[in-house]
Formats: structure tokens, sequence, C-alpha cells
């Protein structure tokens, strides 16, 4: 009897806490979301069960790598009953993904949840930069902007900085632009057995950690912010065609190229993990990256520099040392254009949920905060004061220009990523061979279409929620 | 075999035809369909890409593009890296575990286990030792004074390391297939040709070799097979890197029908690849039957 | 063959003992870095005495559902081991006893179907099973790896059956059993080894397969082959979890080596040695 008692009480709680679950606005719906392992979705995928305490919908987040996740994404969204109600989108690809008409239009929930979300609150390019066509198709989840991270302690080295005095004749410091930055990683590239900043090196040590892998075009992500810090663009906006092939990229390709041999040995093959790594484990002097990674620079959990989180944050250098509109990127969610009615209305509820600037503060807090990308954020003394590169995020987001988001991103990214990677590997004479032969095999597929269809792919409205 | 008479034909071909069917449907059908994409633009993810005829456009821009002349040689190179070695080092091995003496059944036993693994798998643990900086490698290769070589990011060496983890791999295979054919020798000529004074060394290239050729043949004729068609370890340790020195045929039909999503050019590749090995197969086959009349 | 000198002996157990060595390290490494706590993962001189640990293995169970992804692979390797023995061997027993011209072409045409490059074909299979709905199914997998399968039991079986005395099967028909009857109850249990040896390799041919498995599956119907890759991931390569799931994935292939070595010789070569 006493057993029975036992089981008729668990089964009156379960019953009580299922009812409890059944009380939300979404009850049973269930939502997938194809996303990646990176901070934008690691630090919210543990807590998607308070999701589902609010509302009822239960989520599930299942995370691939970078290298073939878009493929996995366009795969869902040609699917007639996909499988996937919420995407994890980068930006470059909204323009294959809004040509196919694959995400559905956030514009109209933006505009009606304007407050809620505070809208006025977010940089308006990260905004902008999920655009297509105007429309909305993606909600930022974490911003991000291509910087430089140095190591401040061996910049302020009173030893180091006479030494790099007498050798170049100028003060050792950020640098300001491309050549000051090759200087200092030729400075700093020391052999074992060499002293850096007083001690001696048990192991090799590096000026300049970029990626020149060309598995799945990651030169390019490094490559391409270099080209805009000397003014390229990837566009002719007469004819809608490549214009990598310029001075602005044939500078960048030489800048890389003369960084080599102050780089890694495995310079080949370094991803923007394995770059980001060779920094985390204060193994080089300065890498540029994009910022959804620096936040690990201030994580005694995850980086091991002998300063941690006392990095220093620069924005990108540039060709001249004078001002210049940098990229920016986002990391987003999106929602399915082929979901139902209240799948979709479920997943803008968990996009809300999740991008919302409560979380990020909450994010931010606990001390493993993403990319941010509210101004209230960045700008906020006290986590200024704990994460100092949201000073460089939110100085350099203000003025920066949208990455690329043309449909055929994909294979300028692969072919780029060959080409380049082929010349830093010395299969290439010159960055004009390497450039010229991406440009052709872009242009090939782009002729195609008329020039209408071309310069519509380029072209950039205003985002409609802004209306 | 009177009791196989003309009725029970009948149900032999029944005996076969689910194989035959199955087989049908999933490979003749597929490789029609796959003609046919080969003569049209088809993007799966740009439905903005119009899918439509373009006659010859596809199998043209193959032909004519040096990146597919690349990948052939890159595959062939690679075949003959790999094949070369596994030839004289499996013979080599096979020639030492059929010596009559104690333990050789266990080193066989254990030397068969590379092949059972997963190319995959293969990848990864060789990824492990090649892995820039931190690998077991060039710490083992140091003792030796060689290296430390880049391995998979270095355009010298990345080649080699696909070789060297493929000859790891199969090289068992051919230690095996000859193993076997060597303890099923007999052993007359080898006396007779050791009455005459022969060096153990022109013994086995006088006596042992041409006995075990038809064997060697055919191990070395499955091995380019799938030599031809290596994917999985490219996969794994460069992705076809660094710049295109790893970039193999199979690697180019992935890039232009998954990467680019250009399935038309992708099903045309595969069809030139195809032909290439069917012209191969046959004349192999035209080749050994040649010989097999003039013996 | 002929005696070896003691000098000579001591040679070939020399160069043996290299080949061993050199041959089994990438083994001997899955292993021991699958119970290798990560901060001495890449330590040099390579620890070889330490405080085994079970982490990555409970990781890899609990980061991913690693269990599940095990289960597809059985699934699929289980199914199409089975289609293919049983469509195989039918179809083997008819190539071996019908007597005519034609059969040897029928033989190689179902042999060459294990020549074409898979990556040839994965784009038509791919469009077709997006447009029947099995993407992501495991009954794509067994479809596929059928494909592959079956010709390898036709051919592997048909040397066993040729290897069945007429004689006895004469026997049976005269006492009055049927073709069926005499294939099941007369040539299968003789030939039984050849099943044996083609069930093992169909199964190690499915297990172990990553491109069709690669592209044709999603999360749901992802096998072990295609997980142990995804924890090479953007964050972090995660060695210890890679290290762990491919000693699990080595397990059965390890299992067949050292069971059924005998046989092995005649199934990785298709025949071609006996």
């Amino acid at each position: 009897m006493k057993h029975f008692k036992a089981v008729a009480l668990a089964s009156t709680v379960s019953l009580a806490l299922a009812g409890t679950a059944w009380s939300g606005e979404f009850d049973g719906i269930e939502l997938k979301m194809l996303a990646i392992g990176d901070t934008s979705v690691t630090r919210l995928a543990p807590i998607v069960g308070e999701f589902e305490e609010l509302t009822g919908a239960k989520v599930q987040i299942d995370q691939f790598p970078y290298p073939g996740l878009i493929d996995k994404i366009v795969i869902e969204a040609s699917a007639n009953t996909p499988s996937y109600q919420l995407m994890w989108v980068d930006s470059p690809w909204v323009g294959v993904l809004g040509e196919s008409g694959a995400l559905q239009d956030l514009t109209e929930w933006v505009k009606r949840d304007a407050a809620e979300i505070h809208l006025d609150d977010i940089i308006p390019i990260q905004l902008q930069e999920n655009t297509w066509q105007g429309k909305l198709l993606a909600f930022p989840a974490s911003g991000m902007i291509w910087h430089v991270n140095y190591r401040k302690d061996l910049f302020e080295n009173a030893d180091e900085q006479a030494a790099f005095k007498a050798k170049y004749g100028y003060d050792l410091a950020p640098a300001k632009t491309w050549d000051q930055f090759i200087d200092i990683a030729e400075f700093f590239t020391r052999k074992a057995g060499e002293t850096l900043a007083g001690k001696t090196l048990e192991k090799d040590f590096y000026g300049n950690a970029q990626a020149y892998s060309r598995v799945a075009g990651a030169i390019t992500h490094d490559f391409f912010p270099i080209m805009r810090s000397f003014g390229g663009q990837y566009w002719d906006s007469e004819t809608g065609l490549c214009a990598i092939d310029r001075e602005p990229g044939l500078k960048a390709a030489e800048v890389m190229k003369k960084l080599v041999p102050f780089n890694p040995p495995d310079y080949l093959g370094l991803m923007w993990d394995i770059r980001t790594g060779y920094m985390e484990r204060g193994e080089v002097a300065q890498s540029g990256y994009w910022s959804v990674r620096t936040v690990r620079l201030t994580n005694p959990n995850e980086a091991v520099l002998p300063t941690i989180g006392e990095a220093g944050y620069q924005p990108s250098p540039t060709g001249d040392g004078g001002p210049m509109e940098t990229m920016t990127g986002a990391l987003s969610f999106g929602i399915n254009s082929k979901a139902s009615d209240r799948e979709k209305e479920a997943a803008w509820a968990f996009i809300k949920w999740g991008t919302s600037r409560d979380m990020m503060r909450r994010f931010a807090e606990e001390g493993n905060g993403v990319s941010m990308f509210h101004k209230s954020i960045l700008s906020d003394p006290d986590l200024q004061a704990k994460y100092p590169y949201y000073k460089v995020l939110l100085e350099t987001q203000e003025t920066a220009q949208r990455r690329i988001f043309h449909p055929f991103y994909a294979d300028v990214e692969e072919i780029f990523g060959v080409e380049l990677n082929k010349y830093m590997a010395g299969e290439t004479e010159s960055a004009q061979e390497a450039l010229t032969n991406g440009c052709t095999k872009i242009n090939t597929r782009l002729k195609v279409f008329n020039q209408d269809m071309r310069l519509r792919w380029i072209a950039d409205p205003k985002a409609e929620i802004f209306n | 075999m009177a009791y196989i008479r003309k009725r029970n034909r009948n149900i032999f071909l029944v005996f076969m035809m689910p194989a035959v069917l199955v087989l049908f449907g999933t490979t003749i059908y597929p490789m029609i369909y796959a003609g046919y994409l080969s003569f049209r633009s088809y993007d799966l993810a740009k439905l903005f890409v119009p899918r439509v005829f373009v006659g010859w456009a596809n199998y043209q821009e193959i032909i004519a593009s040096s990146e597919f002349l690349h990948t052939l040689t890159v595959t062939f190179k690679l075949m003959a890296m790999t094949l070369s070695v596994q030839l004289v080092l499996g013979v080599g091995i096979a020639l030492l575990v059929t010596q009559r003496l104690p333990g050789m059944g266990i080193a066989r036993t254990l030397l068969l286990i590379p092949m059972m693994i997963s190319p995959v798998i293969v990848g990864l643990v060789w990824l492990f030792l090649y892995f820039p900086e931190l690998g077991y490698l060039n710490y083992f290769l140091s003792f030796l004074g060689l290296g430390p070589y880049a391995w998979i990011t270095s355009t010298d060496w990345a080649l080699w390391a696909i070789a060297i983890a493929d000859i790891w791999q199969w090289t068992p295979f051919i230690m095996m297939g000859t193993a076997a054919a060597l303890t099923n020798l007999s052993p007359e000529p080898f006396e007779a040709a050791k009455l005459d004074g022969n060096s153990a060394w022109d013994v086995f290239w006088r006596v042992t070799l041409p006995q075990i050729r038809p064997v060697l043949i055919s191990l070395m004729f499955l091995r380019a097979i799938d030599a031809f068609k290596i994917y999985d370890i490219i996969f794994v340790l460069t992705k076809g890197g660094p710049g295109d020195t790893t970039e193999v045929l199979s690697m180019y039909i992935y890039r232009q029908s998954f990467t680019f999503w250009r399935m038309g050019v992708g099903a045309a590749a595969s069809f030139v690849s195809l032909i290439i090995i069917v012209v191969l197969i046959t004349l192999f086959f035209k080749s050994l039957n040649r010989e097999a009349h003039q013996a | 063959m002929h005696q070896l000198t003691t000098s000579n002996k001591i040679l070939v157990y020399l160069l043996l003992a290299i080949v061993l060595i050199v041959f089994m390290t990438p083994i001997y490494i899955i292993v021991s870095s699958s119970i290798k706590p990560t901060p001495i993962m890449f330590q040099k001189p390579p620890a070889m005495l330490f405080e085994p640990t079970w982490d990555h293995y409970i990781n890899l169970f609990t980061a991913r559902p690693f269990g599940k992804f095990i289960l597809n692979s059985l699934i699929v390797a289980l199914g199409s081991t089975a289609f293919s023995l049983f469509f195989g061997s039918l179809a083997a027993y008819a190539i071996s006893r019908i007597r005519h011209k034609r059969m040897n072409d029928v033989a190689f045409w179902i042999l060459s179907m294990r020549m074409f490059p898979p990556i040839a074909v994965v784009v038509p299979y791919y469009i077709i099973f997006k447009a029947s709905g099995l993407l992501d199914t495991p009954l794509a997998l067994i479809i596929i790896y059928s494909t592959a399968n079956i010709p390898l039991t036709v051919w592997l079986m048909k040397g066993f059956f040729d290897e069945v005395p007429r004689a006895l099967e004469e026997a049976a028909s005269i006492d009055g059993y049927n073709l069926l009857q005499i294939f099941w109850y007369v040539t299968l249990p003789l030939a039984a080894p050849g099943l044996a040896v083609s069930a093992v390799f169909c199964f190690i041919f499915s297990w172990n397969e990553f491109i069709f498995a690669l592209m044709l599956t999603g999360s749901n119907a992802q096998t072990a082959t295609v997980a142990v890759m995804s924890f090479w991931s953007s964050d972090a390569v995660q060695w210890g979890r890679i290290m762990a799931g491919s000693f699990i994935i080595l397990i059965p292939g390890v299992i067949f080596v050292l069971t059924c070595q005998r046989w092995l010789v005649r199934g990785l070569t298709m025949g071609s040695v006996k």
C-alpha cells in the first residue's frame, strides 16, 4: 500500500509538472535550429530550457562545424518539408538565401516589436548587415568587427621598446599602417633560446598569426578586411563584376605575403580557430581577427596569456594610417520561410529571447559574452573595464561598411580561398595573377546573368525597418 | 547435372532477378540521371540560376579547364606514389612473414588491422601524427635527424603525407595477398634453382616473382581502382590544399557539385572520369589477354 | 621452403620488429590517446605511464548523442548486410550453376559496380533521395551500401558455390528436393563459411563508409564515422573525443581480423587469391 502511495504521489507530481509545461503560449511546438558551435550559439544552447519554461516551446540546437554548414543550410532551404525552423546565418549568406527565398522576412515583426527588442539601441549597421534588397532576413545574435589583438605586455616592455626604436627608428606602438604592422611582426619573431621581454624562450615565438588556409576560404576572411583597409570594394559599381583584382586587393595580398615569414611554419593550414589559438596560447605578438573570438582573450578558461584580460585591442591598421571604414559582419538567427505560421511565431519569440539586450548583458556579466551589438552594452563603463575591446567594437562599428552579401558569395570565398592560398604557398607568381585568376572565374559565372540582375545583386537599399 | 533442366533454368533466372533489378535500379537510373544532368545547368542552391539545357558546354568547360587536368595529374601522381611503395613494401613484408619461423602467424594477423579501419579514422590518426608543432611524427623523425616538416601544410610534403597514410593502410593488403600466393607455391622449382647454385636474390627474381606475378597484377589492379577513387583521407587531411597540391579528381567533383552547387558540371566531370577508368580497365584486360596468349 | 641460418633468422625478426613497430604505432596512438588526459595528449616524450581517464568516452556520449550515431551505424550496417546476403547469394547460386557464356558478362557487370567512383554518383543519389524523402534516413544508406555489397557477395559466394560438389545436389534432386530446397538445405549450409565472410565484408564496408554517409545524412541518420569527424569543430579540435570515437569504430574490424583472418584474404582480394 505504501508502495502504491509513492507511485500515486509520483504520478501526481509528474502530472503537475507536465501541467506547468502546458501553460505556455507555444505549447507543443518543437523548434530545431541548424547552427554552429560558435560563441553566438554555445552560450545560448545550454539554457534553452528556460525558453521552454517561459513559452512551452521546446528548442533543440544542432551544432555543426563552420565548413560545410552553409551547404547544410542550403540543402535544408531547398527541402519542401523543413526539419529545421531556425537557422544560424553568417551575414554573407543572406544573398544566396534571400535570392532563393529561403528565409522569412522579419521586417513586420521587427517593426511591431521595436520597443520590446530595443531596436534603437542596436547599432544600425548590424541590422543592415542582415538585409537583402531592403528586407531584414535574420536578426543579429553577435556583431563582428575585424580588428587587431596584440600583446600589451610586450609592447609596453621597456627593453623591447628600446630595441625596436633602435632598429626601426620609431616608437613601438600598436600599428597604424600595414608597414608598421609588418615591422612589428618581424621584430617579435624569435627563435627558441632567444630572449623576449627579458625571458629566455623555450619555443619559437611568432610576430603574427593570420588565417592562410584555403579550407572553407578561411584566408579570405582575413584578406577581405585587409583589402577594405586599403579602401577596396568587391564589385565594380558600373558592371556588377569582380573588382577584387584592383589595387587595394593587390596591396592586401602583398601585405599577407610579406607577413608569411613571421607566421608559424604551418601558416598554410591556419584556419580561424588555429590562428586565434596561437594568440590565446600567448605564442604570437599580434593577430588580426573577427571579434567573435576576442572575448576568449579575457577568459582565463579559454586563454593562457601571461596577462590575461590585458591583451591590447586596436582597430585594423590602414594603408596610409588615416581613417578608413572597416568591415562589419553579423552572426545571426533566421527563420526558415517554409516553417508553419505557428512555428514562425514561436521561432521569432525564440530569436527575441535569445538575442535580447537582457540576455546579452547576462552573457557579458557571466564572463563569457558574445561580440556585442547593443550601444548601451558596448558603452557601459563597467563592462568596458571588463572587456576593453568593447571600445574598439563600438567606435569601429558605428562607421563600418557592410561585408559581402552577394548570392555568389560561396563561389567568391572558395575561389579566392584557393587562389590566395596558392599565391601564399608560392605556386602562383604574383598577386596580380592570383587575383585576376579569381576574378576571371567569378566573372564567367556572373556574365551568364544580365547587367541589371548583377547590379541588383550588389545594390544595398536601406533596410525597410528603418522606414 | 540432370537436375538442372530447362525448366529450372528459369528458376535460376528468378533467383538472379532481385539482385539484378536492385543493382539496375540503384546504378543505371542514377547514371542516366547523371547523364541528363551533365547536359544541363543545374544549381541546387541558387534557385535563381536557370535550369536549362546547355549542350556540351559542361564537358567543354571541363576538358578546357587547366584545373581539371591538374586534378587528373595529381590523381595519377598519387596513384604512382602509393602503388609503387605498396608493391615493394608489401612483397618485402610478405617474404618476411612467410618464413617458417615461430610467431609469423601473429605478425600476419596484427598487420591486417590497418586495412580494416575506416579511411576516415586512418585520416584522423595521421592528422594527429602530422599535426603542426604538436604532432608526434616530427618528434619521432627528429631522432633520425630528419625534419621538422610542415607535412599537410607544406606544398612539398602534403601529397606524401596523404600517400604515407594510404601506404600505411594498404601495404598490408599487398602483403596479405602476396603471402597467400607465396604459401601456395609448389616447392620443386625452388629446390631446382637452389641446386643450380643461384643466390637467394636470383631465386626470388627468376623463380618466385614470375610465379606470383599474376596475383600481384590483380592486387595492383584492385588497388589502382581504389586509388583512382581516393577521397576520404584527403578530405580529412588537406581538403585539397595547400594551394591545389592535393586536389584529386574526387575533390574536384565534390567542389563543383557541393561547394559551387554546379551539379551539371559535377555530373559531367563524373562521366569524364568514368570514361577514363573504363578505358584504363579495358586496356588492362586487353594487355592481360595478349600476355596470356603469348605465354 | 628453405632453412635459414641463425644470423638470417635474427635479421628476419629484426626487420619484422621494425615493420610491426611502424605499423602498430598509429593503432597504439588511437588506444592510448583515447584514455590520455588532455593536458598530456601531446607531451614529448609521449607519456607511457599515466593515470587513464575515461572522460573522453564519457564526453563522447554526453556532448553529442554518439550512442544514437552508433545505433545508426549498426542499423545501416546490419540492414545492408542482411539485404545483400539474401539477394547476393541467390544471384551467386544462379550464376554458379547456369552454364551460359553470357553469365561471365553478367558477373563482370556486377563486379564493375565496385569500380565506380562514389563521388560520381552521389549527386544523382542526393537528388533522388531528396525527391523521395529518403534523405537523412538509414534506408537511403542501406540501399546505397547494398549496391556495393551485393556485387561483393555475388563474387565471393560464387566461388564458394563453385566448390560445393554437384553430386550432393544431384543426390538431393533424386530424393525429390526442388531447387529452392536444394539451395536451402544442401548448398547453402555447405557454403556457410562464404556466407560468414561475405557478412563480415558487407558489415565492415557499411560500417566504415564515409562519403555517402556524410552527404546523405543530417543529424537524424548520421553514422558514427561522420559524427567522429564533427569533433573537429571550429572551436577546438577535441582529440580525446576523436580518439575515443575512433577506437569504438575500429573495434568490429579488429574483432573480425582476430576471429576470421583465414577468410579475409579471399574477401579482400575478391577471390583473385585463393
